[in-house]
């Protein structure tokens, strides 16, 4: 299969690549959207948009934007080809005569100032690297006075270029593990932070859990925990109660993609990821329900889904939920006893955007870790990098930089 | 002179109104002007690579894998031939009628022995992903002369209706149920075609959940025969706790639910909660439909009788027909339907046969549907599935011949 990884790879030793793409993908993108018809209007009339879900007149107006001149692959791959990718094979585990190797692709991005702080960005699904196209300049080269960060930003496991272990039991802790020795091993940071949401901020627990003093400072976005009893929740700010009731609604009627993710990825990873309209109106619905509607950019939703498409990696990108569901729960269950298995020895900071889907108030985190830095913002969503980049960069820059 | 000849016009657009007024108009299916397009777009999709190596170390069933996807897709364009199946289906007759500001598709086949012996009327009803094309298989087991046992001479005409949303039937309005849909199917049976005496009916799926509004709702539905009930089922121990034996046979059903509670029900919450975003993802899209009904077919029937024609020849149906949205509606707009309370408030007969490889919510067990009503025909059989009325025709039909024949009242 066409890849821009070359096919011998040293392990251990990070490769610099050009990001292309098959030309038969590129082609077949604009072909197949072409070709492939919407209705004109719902065939059941009545129905509150978005209530069931996307709507017809948005996902039709992304449809026209990507299949004219003005979004092209070429623009979108020399975009990405600014900024400095590489592919570095790694031993999927450290165990002794460990065989499988994972190719795990990254954007790094060093700082021209010196003391610059090492910084893992984090993606989720259905998210990519690219999410943090917007942050890369701001973090890495700031104005006069602001602190300065090396940028590492990877292709999770199963996501874009990077590849996925073939094992039944593969979960994000392994994952996070393997990040970790990116940082370390390969590229040599004694010490680092970390930004995500999402499932990176799953990973961001685990690496919290596991490496405290090699990274002692976590940035989250999302932090999820079961939502608390209603008699608990009178201490909270309005942007708290907003964020636990959307967490409520969430789990009543906008989890069907998690339910179909986690019993059958196969199925659902072919039915979506062979038609650029099917990932444009399924990643496009989570994208819109879960941004900020005022600064969500159009063109974001169409890159991530042409990074989808051109990589194939759609259906190894929904492994997570099937294979990490227990993991999760057992995450998701951790705040309340004494005895967690998953508490953070990292410094914790939390921003809580004005849109998120799986918030949790401060109390939630506090008691899995210690919480230092706290903000809320009444613009950005689930994926802040996308929707309100400025704001992400100010905590990143307080939380992180006044922190190291 | 005026007043006269508006007279006449106002009458006459009354009596025009009266003879539109369930007009049954016949037609024959045409979707072969489409059938290359899908093709095409069959061709394009670019499949991705196998998972298989995952799918061996996995405990639980994860889907289809892009190895069958890819044969499936191969005989599709290949071996598949739709003018073919389309010839077949209108070897059958169909018609369309209004109802209710919705246009109702059925087939109607009539006895082939009405002079010589007593004539049932039958409505049979499928679901979701199914279609009329269940039941073509068992037409003329029904149409034709059966001679029982004490000598009388029994034969149905069959009707086949299509749910609303589904295949030829138009979509259902914003507000609309399973109970909404048995209504207009009484009407259809009783003052489109007659059956003043009353009609027997059967199905699967959703079919069932329409048929059990019948049986409790119409007097004129007489007598019922179900392959599947949307229940949820009893736990083992609870069953046994009440004194009722459980067979190894009905176990099995037992476990069976279990798994598809626990692995096999998303799809049903995607359907309910988000139908409009899936719908269009796959609207245009005949290789997302492939893998997403496919994948039902393999899940929810004997694996012996899986049919890869009979899947091709359903999605295309769905895909051509422009179907496949619409058919997701029926999830939200029943999302009231409650399982568990499913006791019978008629005393009208009903049969139940447990096919054992019936992979969905349950087969439950002869005690268990005892207690719902009057039951007058329980049969166990180790062949077929979710999709009986297709998988095992010969054996579907011969139940419903029999137990109509013991129940239904002439």
């Amino acid at each position: 299969m066409f890849s821009p990884i070359p096919e011998q790879l040293e392990e251990n030793r990070a490769t610099s690549i050009q990001v292309h793409f098959d030309p038969k993908l590129s082609g077949s993108l604009k072909t197949l959207l072409k070709l492939t018809d919407l209705p004109s209007s719902p065939p059941i009339s009545g129905a509150v948009p978005w209530k069931l879900g996307i709507h017809l007149p948005w996902l039709a107006k992304l449809k026209q934007i990507f299949e004219s001149d003005h979004w092209d692959v070429g623009e979108l791959t020399r975009r990405i080809n600014a900024w400095p990718n590489y592919v570095v094979r790694l031993k999927a585990t450290e165990k002794e005569g460990e065989l499988e190797t994972i190719d795990l692709h990254f954007v790094h991005v060093k700082s021209p100032r010196t003391a610059a702080i090492p910084l893992m960005l984090l993606h989720g699904w259905p998210g990519t690297f690219w999410d943090f196209h917007k942050v890369i300049e701001p973090l890495t080269n700031p104005p006069e006075g602001h602190p300065a960060f090396d940028v590492i930003i990877p292709s999770l496991p199963g996501y874009f270029l990077s590849t996925y272990p073939q094992r039944a039991e593969w979960s994000f802790a392994d994952s996070a593990r393997v990040l970790h020795r990116l940082m370390t091993q390969v590229l040599g940071y004694s010490r680092y932070a970390a930004q995500g949401g999402d499932w990176g901020s799953y990973i961001m627990r685990v690496i919290g859990h596991l490496y405290p003093s090699e990274a002692p400072l976590l940035h989250f976005n999302m932090f999820r925990v079961h939502p608390p009893q209603e008699k608990d929740t009178q201490s909270f700010t309005e942007a708290e109660k907003n964020a636990i009731q959307r967490h409520i609604e969430f789990k009543e009627s906008g989890s069907g993609y998690t339910a179909i993710q986690s019993t059958k990825p196969f199925t659902i990873g072919i039915a979506i990821s062979t038609s650029p309209v099917a990932l444009l109106t399924y990643i496009g619905e989570k994208m819109h329900s879960w941004s900020d509607p005022n600064t969500l950019d159009p063109l974001d939703v169409l890159d991530t889904v042409a990074l989808y498409y051109l990589s194939q990696s759609f259906p190894t990108s929904v492994m997570i939920y099937n294979q990490s569901q227990l993991l999760k729960e057992e995450l998701l269950d951790s705040s309340s006893s004494e005895d967690n298995r998953w508490k953070i020895g990292s410094k914790i900071g939390f921003t809580l955007f004005a849109s998120p889907a799986l918030a949790s108030a401060r109390a939630s985190i506090k008691a899995v870790g210690p919480l230092v830095f706290y903000k809320e913002r009444s613009v950005g969503g689930h994926f802040p990098a996308l929707d309100n980049p400025q704001g992400l960069v100010e905590d990143v820059r307080e939380f992180v930089g006044g922190n190291w | 002179m005026v007043t006269r000849t508006l007279y006449v016009l106002l009458a006459s657009l009354i009596i025009s109104s009266f003879a539109q007024l369930h007009t049954v108009r016949p037609f024959d299916a045409d979707l072969t002007r489409d059938a290359p397009r899908m093709l095409r777009l069959v061709k394009d999709t670019r499949l991705p690579p196998t998972l298989s190596a995952l799918m061996t170390v996995s405990s639980t069933d994860p889907g289809v894998d892009a190895q069958w996807i890819r044969k499936l897709k191969k005989e599709w364009i290949h071996g598949f031939d739709w003018n073919e199946r389309q010839e077949y289906i209108n070897s059958f007759n169909h018609f369309k009628v209004e109802i209710e500001g919705l246009d109702i598709h059925f087939i109607h086949a009539k006895s082939t022995a009405a002079s010589t012996s007593d004539v049932i009327p039958i409505i049979l009803t499928h679901g979701w992903p199914g279609s009329f094309l269940e039941f073509l298989p068992v037409v003329q087991t029904l149409t034709q002369l059966t001679t029982l046992p004490s000598g009388r001479n029994i034969s149905f005409d069959v009707i086949i209706p299509s749910l609303p949303g589904f295949a030829y039937s138009s979509p259902p309005p914003p507000v609309w149920t399973v109970n909404d849909t048995a209504r207009v199917w009484n009407t259809l049976m009783t003052d489109v075609l007659k059956y003043t005496s009353g009609y027997s009916i059967a199905g699967t799926d959703w079919g069932a959940l329409v048929n059990w509004c019948l049986l409790n709702e119409y007097p004129l539905a007489k007598a019922a025969h179900f392959n599947f009930l949307a229940i949820v089922p009893p736990s083992i121990e609870s069953l046994i706790a009440l004194g009722a034996e459980v067979n190894d046979f009905e176990r099995l059903g037992l476990e069976n639910a279990g798994i598809f509670f626990h692995t096999g029900i998303a799809y049903f919450n995607v359907h309910q909660t988000r139908p409009w975003t899936l719908g269009l993802a796959l609207s245009d899209n005949p290789m997302g439909q492939l893998s997403w009904i496919a994948e039902k077919y393999r899940d929810w029937s004997d694996p012996s009788r899986v049919d890869i024609t009979y899947i091709l020849t359903t999605v295309s149906l769905y895909y051509l027909t422009g179907s496949f949205p619409t058919s997701l509606y029926i999830y939200a707009q029943n999302s009231g339907f409650s399982p568990g309370d499913v006791k019978a408030i008629t005393p009208k007969p009903f049969g139940y046969s447990s096919f054992q490889w019936e992979g969905i919510f349950s087969r439950h067990p002869k005690s268990f549907i005892d207690a719902l009503g009057n039951l007058t025909y329980y049969k166990e059989h180790y062949h077929g599935g979710h999709f009986a009325p297709s998988e095992v025709p010969a054996v579907y039909g011969e139940d419903i011949i029999e137990m109509m024949a013991g129940s239904y009242p002439l």
